[in-house]
């Protein structure tokens, strides 16, 4: 099990709870049987309500989201019934501050450029579910890169792009690229779908290919 | 000539040890899925226009023509398209390695075997459905 990293409810304010829970609601599993983990390695508490594991962190500051007035209620209300936990004493595994698995590649919302993108289309929450599935599907994902992509010849023409590193097999990777685009095809509208594109390059390939510029 | 005969000279180049032949590569195997598509569009006489916008018009048709498998093969070809943009235009990136271009080489080999699975009676009607309602002159 991994090193968990905790925030206590003492430590956020009020906006920033709810946003890390209704980022959590949104993009992690949430189940009848959640587990809450210790804060050091092996201890492990089964309680009747608990996060599911932790996969991602989020790189990003919650505040700096906007939220419909509804969903935010309702997840100031979960945060709530977590924070009655954390004043007891018992560690919550999550963080909007710290990835928790130190090798899941990092996502850069910092960039104006991209902000901007996000902003105009309210697709903020989008760009962390299409990251999800990214990591989800693309196994071998090494890093994961984001850039507005503007078409050179078509006018008016630009994409989120997500610039996956990925090592592995061609034909793997292949499948994996389809196995994506089911995935987001299930989860996402035809419009949402079109503000985002994802380009898998493969680094340290397995097949004795090599890269370099020449 | 066929749009697909693109697709051999993307495989010839795309593991060359010189970088402009694999963004030649990449850029063909783009070239090789669109032509080939349009010429089926267009030998059912859907109409597309002989300009840059043919791309995105392409995309569009495909991705609104109701048929899944067409909407799966308008998602990736809008990321190679993206590719071959970068490959063509942003010289300074270090993204094409034999690898990489290989994939997209392959990529198209596998859009254009999707795009000859789907019924095309049933994706010019999707399309024209589409056309009527977004009032696009066929």
């Amino acid at each position: 099990m991994p090193r968990v990293v905790t925030t206590f409810a003492d430590e956020a304010s009020n906006v920033t709870k709810a946003s890390i829970l209704h980022a959590w609601s949104d993009l992690l599993k949430i189940t009848d049987n959640w587990t809450l983990h210790g804060s050091t390695e092996g201890e492990e508490a089964e309680c009747s309500t608990k996060l599911s594991t932790v996969s991602y962190g989020y790189p990003f500051s919650p505040t700096s989201l906007t939220f419909s007035a509804n969903r935010l209620q309702d997840a100031a209300a979960v945060w709530q019934q977590i924070a009655g936990r954390v004043r007891a004493g018992t560690l919550v595994s999550i963080s909007a501050t710290k990835p928790v698995r130190p090798r899941m590649p990092f996502l850069n919302l910092h960039d104006t450029d991209i902000v901007n993108f996000c902003t105009q289309r309210g697709a903020f929450f989008d760009v962390l579910k299409y990251y999800s599935a990214i990591l989800k599907v693309f196994d071998t994902a090494r890093s994961v890169r984001l850039e507005v992509a503007r078409d050179h010849e078509i006018e008016d023409s630009e994409k989120l792009r997500f610039r996956v590193q990925v090592t592995g097999e061609i034909e793997r990777i292949l499948d994996q690229e389809d196995a994506f685009v089911d995935f987001v095809q299930s989860i996402f509208s035809l419009e949402t779908l079109s503000y985002f594109v994802v380009t898998p390059e493969i680094v340290d390939a397995g097949q004795g290919l090599s890269g370099g510029s020449r | 000539m066929q749009g697909r005969d693109f697709l051999a000279v993307a495989a010839r180049l795309c593991r060359s040890d010189f970088e402009a032949d694999r963004r030649t590569s990449v850029s063909r195997a783009y070239f090789a899925v669109f032509n080939h598509i349009k010429a089926a569009l267009i030998e059912n006489r859907i109409r597309i226009v002989k300009t840059a916008q043919g791309h995105r018009q392409i995309s569009d048709f495909l991705n609104n023509s109701g048929i899944g498998e067409a909407q799966k093969i308008a998602v990736k070809l809008d990321g190679l398209r993206t590719i071959r943009d970068e490959a063509d235009y942003d010289l300074h990136t270090l993204t094409f390695n034999q690898a990489t271009c290989t994939l997209e080489y392959q990529k198209a080999e596998r859009l254009v075997h999707s795009f000859n699975g789907i019924d095309v009676d049933a994706l010019v009607a999707g399309i024209r459905v589409y056309m009527d309602r977004t009032r696009e002159p066929r």
